[in-house]
């Protein structure tokens, strides 16, 4: 057995999965390490909701081949499924219970997580009572008092504030290197993609591309060439660059922001503009243009293998 | 062995919580078998078939073991957490304690009222329509 697969925590192979007729996931292949913040990145209806319940364990797929190497992972749903008579304490409670955490140890566990999810107002109000916003976290909280190695957390941020969600990922980055736990995340929203590890990118059931967040802008170029021209060639530059395949140029604060066709070349024109410039720099894709992109060569070419 | 009680144990408390604040849940667990066992006690002072009550009672009981099946989302969270045969174990015994207490309150009702028969009548008929009732609830409020 090599080093990297004794790393590997979740490994699936080719999973298909129909829903009702239709197809959910056609041969989705994914790995997770140890220690790594993965990625399920895709637009809604993509199927990343199908893959976590199979990489959970709580449906089976109907071909393709998935292992784990610890038991069962701790899953949080995109919709909270949770006892609507019972309260966020019960529920913790129950829960803590259930993963076996040792009763001495419960209590303080249960109070972390009420203190970064911000449940100390809501702890003794029922599930009906809570707005969908503490539903959430409620849903999230007692996803994260698993002592589980593995956690599937599905669009885990959405409907948090920033200051919860910006807790919510310290306390992941934590779980990860302190912990050594993997962590996969299946979210449609792309600031919380660019911050994990490695990210798979779904669309339709099949997997369009694969790798770090660089990785993916580097398969799509530059969004912007930012140029910030000497003062006295200001005016001319506008006319010098406006034709060189760029779709709009626009001022902002003092540079040029310089938008670039899908088939121009940043770097032919930042070798041209060099000398008329105090700096360039170029201004990296989001994620968001990243995955429009790979959709649309995917529909292009009818083909949604790995990006090319 | 004492992780595998204390889980049960949890889960019995959850399910006996959430009977305890469902409203048409609760009602049909006091009203259903005061209701069947007074029909059952006249039935028995009229009639003398107490064999065809004992069927009764366990062909509904296997209906309810069967409708223990976890449907709401809650549910299957928690039984992907704690295990189908956990969440089993729990509901049957929640069941049990209900069925215990509402045992105990049929029979001092019914033994105030008549002897041996109306009791065991009494009995019989109450819980086998409380089940009834509950299972048939639990399917409907579980949908």
């Amino acid at each position: 057995m090599s080093a990297s697969e004794v790393q590997e925590y979740i490994r699936a192979e080719n999973l298909c999965k129909s829903c009702c007729g239709s197809t959910a996931l056609d041969g989705v292949s994914i790995t997770a390490l140890r220690e790594e913040i993965c990625c399920v990145f895709g637009p809604s209806g993509s199927g990343k909701s199908t893959l976590l319940r199979l990489l959970a364990g709580i449906e089976a797929p109907d071909s393709g081949s998935l292992t784990r190497s610890d038991g069962s992972p701790a899953i949080s749903f995109a919709e909270p499924a949770l006892d609507d008579s019972l309260t966020p304490m019960e529920i913790l409670n129950l829960h803590a219970a259930l993963y076996g955490i040792p009763r001495r140890k419960r209590r303080g566990v249960i109070r972390e997580m009420i203190l970064l999810l911000d449940l100390e107002e809501a702890r003794d109000s029922r599930v009906c009572a809570l707005s969908s916003g503490l539903r959430k976290q409620v849903e999230l909280a007692r996803t994260l008092i698993s002592p589980s190695a593995t956690l599937l957390l599905d669009e885990p941020m959405s409907g948090l504030d920033t200051i919860v969600r910006e807790r919510v990922w310290n306390h992941l980055m934590m779980l990860k290197s302190i912990e050594h736990r993997t962590i996969i995340i299946a979210t449609a929203r792309p600031e919380d993609a660019e911050l994990c590890d490695r990210i798979t990118v779904l669309n339709k059931g099949r997997v369009l591309a694969e790798g770090t967040v660089s990785r993916l802008r580097s398969m799509i170029g530059p969004e912007a060439v930012v140029i910030k021209p000497l003062g006295s060639r200001k005016h001319g530059a506008r006319g010098t660059w406006g034709d060189k395949r760029a779709i709009t140029m626009a001022e902002q604060d003092g540079s040029l922001v310089v938008e670039m066709s899908a088939d121009s070349r940043p770097a032919e024109l930042v070798r041209e503009i060099s000398g008329q410039a105090a700096a360039v720099r170029l201004r990296p894709k989001g994620l968001d243009v990243v995955l429009e992109e790979l959709i649309a060569r995917s529909d292009r070419h009818g083909d949604a293998g790995e990006g090319s | 062995m004492l992780s595998v009680v204390e889980r049960v144990w949890a889960l019995t408390v959850r399910e006996v919580r959430l009977l305890g604040r469902n409203r048409p849940r609760l009602v049909s667990a006091l009203a259903v078998p005061l209701a069947g066992g007074i029909v059952c006690g006249w039935m028995t002072r009229t009639t003398s078939l107490p064999p065809v009550y004992c069927l009764l009672v366990f062909l509904i009981l296997g209906a309810v073991v069967l409708s223990a099946d976890p449907r709401t989302k809650a549910s299957r969270a928690i039984s992907a957490v704690a295990g189908r045969g956990m969440f089993m174990a729990a509901w049957i015994l929640t069941a049990l304690l209900i069925l215990i207490l509402q045992a105990a309150v049929l029979t001092t009702c019914a033994s105030t009222i008549g002897g041996f028969e109306v009791t065991t009548g009494v009995l019989a008929g109450g819980l086998a329509a409380s089940l009834a009732v509950g299972a048939i609830l639990r399917q409907i409020l579980s949908g």
